[in-house]
């Protein structure tokens, strides 16, 4: 599955729209991770622990998003945006859209 | 000066400890967070300085429009994230300022600094998947961690995710 968060796939043509596609994933806080957070966040920097949950969370989201544009027969996803917000207190929620389409190799 | 003595015996005595301890040690984590915590900032930000010098020719951008002498041949979605916390002594200093108003400096910073990682990081992975250059870059912030709960203080952490499209562009055929 082919991404861009362009209108366009550069390199491809669009043949056909497929329509919006999503996904998206809930993820709390890991209760090791969250001591280790709050042990860090004294001398601030990164946080590490919470870079990675939510890169996972997020690469969650977007496989949701791309069985979603599969299902629908495309083979690529334009205009793909990401959105992060916090649902609850030690929660948060991982948010992929784009739009389905099917593309074909420019000669 | 007797009177204080009299109350120093057994239950008082213990009162005072735990009052000097729940002073003094979040001022001594301050403290300790103004020094390590200027340490990684320096250090964060000279090696900020010397991946940006890597990518100086790198092409990105936040247009969508390719320029036209540009033949794409491949695109594929690049991302960079970080999760970048303050210290204890900025909250302390940020604390003063809501009461003041003005310039946040020393929270600005912690999102500036997470704002540069975020996009080098998206680039060590345009770079990995071979991408010549990067369009369309979008970042967001987005504010996680504060604690609902007025008696906690919040931990002010941001989560900064850059994105953009990477190009990868058509070689000149050998002729």
């Amino acid at each position: 599955m082919l991404l861009s968060n362009i209108e366009t796939l550069p390199g491809y043509q669009i043949l056909e729209f497929k329509g919006l596609v999503q996904g998206n994933t809930i993820r709390a806080k890991h209760i090791g991770r969250d001591f280790m957070a709050g042990l860090k966040n004294i001398v601030g920097g990164e946080i590490k622990g919470y870079t990675e949950l939510l890169s996972e969370a997020r690469e969650e989201a977007k496989g949701r998003m791309v069985a979603q544009a599969k299902r629908k027969g495309a083979n690529a996803i334009v205009n793909v945006r990401f959105a992060t917000s916090s649902v609850m207190q030690g929660a948060a929620e991982l948010f992929a859209y784009g739009t389905a389409v099917v593309v074909e190799e420019d000669r | 000066m007797g009177g204080l003595y009299l109350a120093l015996d057994g239950e008082g005595l213990f009162q005072l400890v735990c009052s000097v301890c729940a002073v003094g040690f979040p001022l001594l984590m301050t403290v300790v967070a103004f020094f390590v915590g200027r340490s990684k900032e320096r250090r964060h930000y000279a090696y900020l300085e010397q991946r940006e010098r890597e990518y100086a020719n790198f092409m990105v951008t936040n247009t969508k429009r390719l320029p036209p002498d540009m033949q794409p041949r491949h695109s594929f979605l690049c991302v960079g994230a970080v999760v970048m916390g303050s210290d204890n002594f900025k909250r302390f200093v940020a604390g003063f300022r809501q009461l003041i108003g003005g310039r946040m400096t020393t929270l600005e910073t912690v999102l500036e600094r997470a704002r540069r990682e975020a996009v080098i990081r998206m680039l060590d992975e345009a770079r990995g998947m071979g991408a010549d250059a990067v369009f369309n870059v979008r970042i967001e912030t987005a504010c996680i961690g504060g604690s609902g709960n007025q008696n906690q203080p919040t931990m002010a952490m941001a989560e900064v995710v850059a994105y953009g499209t990477g190009v990868r562009v058509r070689r000149q055929p050998a002729q």
